[in-house]
């Protein structure tokens, strides 16, 4: 979703993130699906109960025409008015793991709601920006804020984190010495720890 | 970045390479070095360059052995030598990375470009194409295990693309009439004026042909 | 990515003077050009990695540049305050240069440390203004900015929260029926039912 690489078949967080469940429910009979409810072993998917899918799932049973669905909690008109009031002070990483990525899948769906979600998404995004990057910039201890974020917001943290981090010790210590890479030096310690050994 | 208006080549320059001293050829291997950390593409290669710069420095070597360990030229001569080889690893480095994430997408433009228009030298197409075919290997030997409906990866899947419209920092060496730049947000395009010398943020998309062209430098 | 050790190498190839303590009659021809001569007493301009090596090994005093002095610093420092935009500073390294001469050279630059605060605050101004304009940049929803006179230190300073934060945000903006969901063409063609009969193929 970021990083100078267009979304593709092997992204984990698309992955992990199209396994997020919805509830819905199934407007026309399906045949041979039973396996999908436990609960309800003994009848064919019918229009009633509702059920929860995967959205990777849900996909191939909209394009049948055959299931209607509810907006997750996380993102049904409630809880964009709370985003929008102060999206700051929401836990995004307990209302959604892939709060984002889903977001967007999710308004890829046919509903009469998915442009309400998705601008509700830009704007969180937006809104929470300046927060993200503070944190991300003064190193203090700060991981309670951490928790907060959902996981694209937790990549682009940890990545301005190492920027900065390096950025501070240059600032502070001078490039000084160049390392040597973790990986010879470990050899060089095995291989002091060899001679001595053999002595 | 600090490109000096005295460093600007001009297109003539860059056709009578022959003409072109060492010092030039480092600064434009400097510069590639920088385009090619901060483009999201693979740039053309500038191998001629590269290539030209380490007989330089086989050269210098061969001289250096001759020299009294005491000249205190030896030590200056050593360390220029340590830099520039730093610059042209990383950037090798940095291409290889690229071949390896966009593998199939990258063999797939060069096949569409003569061998003048390469963007990857004959090394890098060789090291491109035996990658490509480990890693087809590699999912072979999982997928032939599995229902034949899905055990062939189509390329769709396997293709792993930059994202052009990625934000750039960027600096200009020459007044650019006209650069169109979509905004996303709004559906709309914007068309800016680059002065000389003036720096930007904007999409690599905009910029990717004056990259190409020397005209601009990401920054 | 850059890491700010690599804008340090790109920094050591400005021009610095010196003082050699060492006659060497003959130009050192080096690749990125000659110096020389070089006379005992007499300063030579030389790029700073050169300059650097020699006065480690104690052959050389480094002059520092003109700008590298208290009271210019605190002009600049005043004129950074009075203006909204960036202002042009002397040098497009004078973070890195203060911090490499201070550190090898300390002893050939009077007034040191009074040197490296006022480099600092020039340098806290200046980030403060860039973070204040990112953020700004990100509410407006715009799609280009103008950062003349900013130094790749200070542009380096927000990457790449601020690129990837932009990239992230189109990706977002991006049309629905953009082919960005793996789960597209191919794979539905063979898994979506025509009717609304589905009949697992595993």
């Amino acid at each position: 979703m970021y990083r100078n690489i267009k979304p593709h078949y092997f992204s984990i967080d698309a992955i992990m993130a199209a396994q997020e469940k919805i509830q819905c429910s199934f407007i026309k009979n399906v045949e041979h699906v039973d396996f999908l409810d436990m609960t309800n072993a003994e009848k064919d998917e019918e229009s009633d109960p509702k059920i929860e899918l995967p959205l990777w799932m849900i996909k191939v049973f909209i394009a049948g025409k055959s299931i209607q669905f509810d907006i997750p909690k996380a993102y049904n008109e409630i809880y964009r008015g709370v985003l929008t009031a102060d999206a700051n002070v929401v836990d995004l990483f307990k209302l959604c793991k892939h709060f984002y990525l889903f977001g967007k899948f999710l308004s890829q769906l046919e509903h009469r709601e998915a442009y309400e979600v998705r601008r509700t998404l830009i704007q969180t995004f937006i809104d929470r920006f300046k927060q993200t990057m503070d944190w991300a910039q003064n190193i203090d201890d700060n991981l309670p804020c951490f928790n907060r974020l959902d996981c694209l917001e937790r990549s682009i943290f940890n990545d301005a984190r190492v920027a900065q981090q390096h950025l501070n010790t240059y600032l502070t210590e001078g490039s000084g010495q160049m390392e040597i890479a973790a990986m010879i030096s470990n050899y060089r310690k095995r291989k002091m720890h060899e001679s001595r050994v053999l002595e | 970045m600090d490109i000096d208006i005295r460093d600007l080549i001009d297109e003539e320059d860059e056709d009578n390479q022959e003409e072109m001293t060492a010092q030039k050829v480092l600064q434009n291997v400097e510069r590639a070095w920088l385009n090619e950390k901060f483009s999201p593409e693979i740039l053309p290669h500038q191998t001629d360059y590269v290539e030209c710069l380490l007989e330089q420095i086989k050269s210098m070597e061969g001289n250096l052995a001759k020299l009294t360990k005491t000249d205190p030229k030896v030590d200056l001569h050593k360390l220029e030598l340590e830099r520039i080889k730093f610059v042209i690893t990383s950037y090798l480095r940095t291409r290889l990375k690229k071949i390896e994430s966009f593998c199939v997408s990258v063999l797939e433009e060069e096949a569409t470009r003569s061998e003048e228009d390469a963007y990857l030298s004959p090394a890098e197409l060789k090291f491109a194409k035996e990658f490509a075919l480990n890693a087809d290997n590699h999912f072979d030997t999982i997928l032939r295990h599995m229902p034949h409906l899905y055990n062939n990866l189509d390329r769709n899947k396997k293709i792993i693309e930059p994202n052009l419209n990625s934000f750039v920092f960027l600096k200009c060496n020459k007044h650019i009439d006209s650069v169109i730049i979509k905004n996303t947000l709004e559906g709309q395009e914007e068309e800016i004026v680059l002065e000389d010398g003036s720096q930007h943020l904007m999409p690599y998309s905009s910029v990717a042909e004056f990259v190409k062209r020397g005209i601009v430098q990401l920054i | 990515m850059m890491h700010p050790s690599e804008i340090e190498f790109m920094a050591e190839n400005e021009i610095i003077q010196i003082v050699p303590t060492f006659n060497h009659a003959g130009h050192v021809h080096l690749i990125c050009g000659s110096y020389g001569p070089f006379r005992a007493g007499l300063p030579l301009n030389v790029p700073i990695w050169v300059a650097l090596n020699l006065r480690q090994k104690k052959t050389c005093r480094i002059l520092a540049p003109d700008w590298m002095a208290v009271d210019k610093l605190q002009e600049r420092l005043e004129e950074e305050k009075a203006s909204k935009f960036f202002t042009q500073l002397p040098s497009n390294f004078y973070l890195e240069i203060t911090q490499m001469l201070l550190t090898v050279a300390s002893e050939d630059i009077p007034q040191g440390n009074d040197i490296k605060t006022a480099v600092k605050d020039l340098w806290d101004l200046r980030i403060a203004k860039l973070r204040s304009s990112v953020d700004l940049f990100i509410k407006e929803g715009r799609v280009q900015a103008s950062l003349n006179h900013l130094t790749p230190m200070e542009i380096n300073s927000v990457r790449p929260v601020f690129p990837d934060t932009l990239d992230a945000l189109m990706t977002l903006h991006e049309h629905i029926n953009s082919s960005d969901d793996r789960e597209d063409s191919s794979q539905s063609s063979i898994a979506t039912p025509s009717s609304a009969s589905f009949s697992p193929s595993l």
